[in-house]
């Protein structure tokens, strides 16, 4: 994966005293993260959304290790076409990396991954009556890499974007060409936060028999497998291994994994949710 | 709760510098469009005098009676037939020199190279950076990471702009201190230091261009084991008398040894003390026997309580440097020590969490314990203030 992985570890590997340290530490029960967090816990998060007035949904997000991100969505109402790729070009998903090479896609596909998991409800959501439909453009910019991979930050980002985009509300018939309400007051968001939301993805690394929520890099050098862990609503839709895990895991593992990440995402889900309030 | 998530927050509320007495009535910081915002505190709305902020390209004044410092070039205008006005009264306030066109009597302007404040020591104008790298002076103890081995040196990451060296002849060799390099210990340098390890030296001596040497020669120095490394802004440790430092952790956790690096690289470990041969031998013998174990890439047994308190301890040196504050024994003591009773009594009210993660010193907890610590601090020196009156 990686050239953006990569690039963040160009900076020398940990010496082995230090992994043995850490890997020791978090292997013990309870473990002792290297910031006393709980295995939970995330970092402090700043976010703000609603910050780009040009854009129909925005975000902004600081990561606990320095790494921020812009999401700005917009949204055109288009024709729909009989091309193969069917309603997955319905999101166009483009990622920026402040002093990175802009034709790696990499990243964008990951965020997009997580957006277009069957069952995500996130396309239905965007049918404009029978023959139109919104095309909807996230533009994700990431200023500063965080120290740790990115995943979390990018969807965590993307989702409060999407949750903050309200769309101008159609007037006309389901068969007609879509006319709109000219007022930006009765705008409709794309995602009441009743209706299913889009999904998030959290980075979970597990040690022996202990897993982790948002490690930090070192964790990640030490992990025995790193996972990232796609979530929407209360279930988990889609589970990756990334590159970088040093060992194996159990199925009693993972199954923990899937379980207490429902968890953690509910609460993510609520702080989320509670930031647009703000 | 496992996340929280903060609304950005404009003031960005800093403990004042202590040594300055008279400029801590009034904080500078970023607003919410990352502008510098100053703001006079309480009681102190009568002081006009204001701390200015030069950004890189700022002409900080065109008056020729200042020289250039660091973090300042002189810019020599074309025509430097400018009119003889009254220089004095550019400098007032230290901010206004927009007024480039107006001064300027030898023709040249003071400009700024990096963002930060001016700083003036009798006619010498400089520009402190707010934030910088680590600038390497002879004799800084450094803790730093090995990058590239070579031939007869190591290339040796100090969080400063060019990587410094550590050569082959100024390590102590395992056999003795007097010990001569051979070309054998060439052949197997990976043996002794290798790409990742960390270590901990002084600067011996600065290059042409400012990079540094470092040493290793003592027994203090060395291969780093047995602790966690964490890294903190360059600017945060300050050259004091020591940067070793050992605390007594608590809950039976035995002695911890922070080495505070002055390029702002920081580790924590269980204290290791070397055993004396039984036989009462001589002090170079007892070199010579460390030195053998000295290139370990071995942790001793380390109990989980004392790697509990030495994340607590990693904890605190970030928190204080996060929230300005000076790191020596004293401070470091008090905020341990105060990051200790928080953990005992927990966090009742909002803004952490129960359970496991109180701790964990973050955000606002942080900056609780570091004002707590602080206050001890204080009590402490109006204590010593009072006994010896």
């Amino acid at each position: 994966m990686a050239p953006i992985q990569a690039s963040q570890q160009t900076s020398t590997p940990l010496s082995p005293v230090e992994l043995s340290y850490l890997h020791t530490s978090l292997t013990l029960t309870p473990p002792i993260r290297p910031d006393s967090r709980s295995p939970t816990q995330f970092r402090p998060l700043i976010a703000e959304s609603d910050i780009l007035p040009s854009t129909n949904g925005s975000a902004r997000m600081i990561w606990g290790d320095g790494g921020e991100c812009i999401v700005g969505v917009k949204a055109e109402a288009e024709k729909n076409s009989a091309a193969p790729g069917g309603s997955k070009d319905w999101i166009e998903i483009n990622v920026e990396v402040s002093g990175q090479r802009d034709d790696d896609a990499f990243l964008g596909m990951t965020v997009a991954e997580s957006l277009l998991v069957p069952g995500s409800g996130v396309l239905e959501r965007l049918v404009l009556g029978e023959r139109f439909h919104w095309k909807v453009f996230v533009d994700i910019l990431l200023l500063t890499p965080p120290l740790s991979h990115p995943a979390t930050l990018l969807t965590l980002t993307t989702y409060l974007a999407l949750r903050n985009t309200f769309l101008p509300k159609s007037v006309s018939e389901v068969a007609e060409d879509p006319v709109f309400d000219d007022d930006w007051g009765n705008a409709l968001p794309l995602y009441p936060t009743d209706k299913i939301p889009p999904p998030i993805t959290l980075l979970v690394v597990s040690v022996g028999e202990n897993i982790f929520f948002d490690p930090t890099r070192e964790e990640l050098a030490v992990g025995d497998i790193i996972l990232a862990v796609s979530i929407c609503g209360k279930k988990v839709v889609g589970v990756r291994t990334l590159e970088g895990g040093n060992g194996g895991v159990g199925r009693a593992v993972i199954k923990r994994v899937i379980k207490e990440s429902c968890q953690v995402a509910e609460e993510v889900f609520g702080s989320l949710n509670s930031v647009e309030e703000n | 709760m496992p996340i929280l998530i903060l609304p950005p927050q404009p003031p960005q509320y800093l403990f004042p510098p202590e040594a300055d007495s008279d400029q801590d009535d009034e904080k500078v910081f970023l607003d919410e469009d990352g502008d510098f915002v100053r703001m006079a505190s309480g009681s102190a709305q009568k002081r006009s005098n204001v701390i200015s902020i030069v950004t890189p390209g700022e002409v900080v004044t065109s008056d020729p009676q200042w020289m250039r410092g660091h973090g300042t070039y002189l810019l020599r205008n074309k025509d430097s037939s400018g009119g003889g006005e009254d220089p004095d009264g550019e400098m007032e306030g230290g901010e206004d020199a927009a007024g480039v066109s107006g001064g300027g009597a030898s023709g040249g302007s003071i400009i700024a190279t990096v963002a930060g404040t001016v700083q003036k020591v009798n006619k010498l104008l400089s520009v402190k950076p707010l934030r910088a790298r680590y600038a390497p002076e002879i004799g800084d103890l450094v803790v730093g990471r090995i990058t590239e081995v070579q031939s007869k040196r190591w290339k040796v990451d100090i969080n400063s702009t060019l990587t410094a060296h550590l050569l082959l002849s100024s390590i102590n060799l395992p056999g003795g201190i007097l010990r001569k390099r051979t070309s054998t210990d060439e052949l197997q340098i990976r043996t002794f230091f290798s790409e990742g390890d960390l270590l901990v030296a002084e600067v011996q001596s600065l290059f042409q261009d400012g990079a540094a040497s470092l040493h290793t020669r003592s027994l203090k120095y060395g291969k780093l084991r047995n602790g966690y490394f964490l890294k903190v802004k360059a600017g945060g440790i300050v050259r004091s008398k020591s940067h070793i430092i050992t605390l007594e952790a608590a809950n039976g956790a035995g002695e911890v040894d922070v080495i505070l690096g002055v390029n702002g690289y920081v580790w924590v470990s269980k204290k290791v003390t070397l055993q004396a041969p039984p036989g009462g031998e001589s002090i170079t013998r007892l070199e010579e026997e460390a030195s053998e174990a000295i290139y370990s890439n071995v942790n001793e047994d380390i109990a989980p309580i004392t790697r509990r308190e030495i994340a607590r301890i990693g904890n605190c040196v970030r928190a204080m440097v996060r929230w300005n504050v000076r790191v020596d024994e004293e401070v470091l003591n008090a905020v341990y020590s105060s990051a200790l009773e928080f953990d005992e009594i927990g966090i009742e009210d909002e803004g952490s969490s129960g359970g496991g993660g109180a701790e964990c010193l973050e955000g606002e907890m942080g900056r609780r314990v570091v004002q707590a610590g602080m206050e001890k601090v204080r009590e402490a020196n109006l204590k010593a203030g009072g006994m010896i009156e």
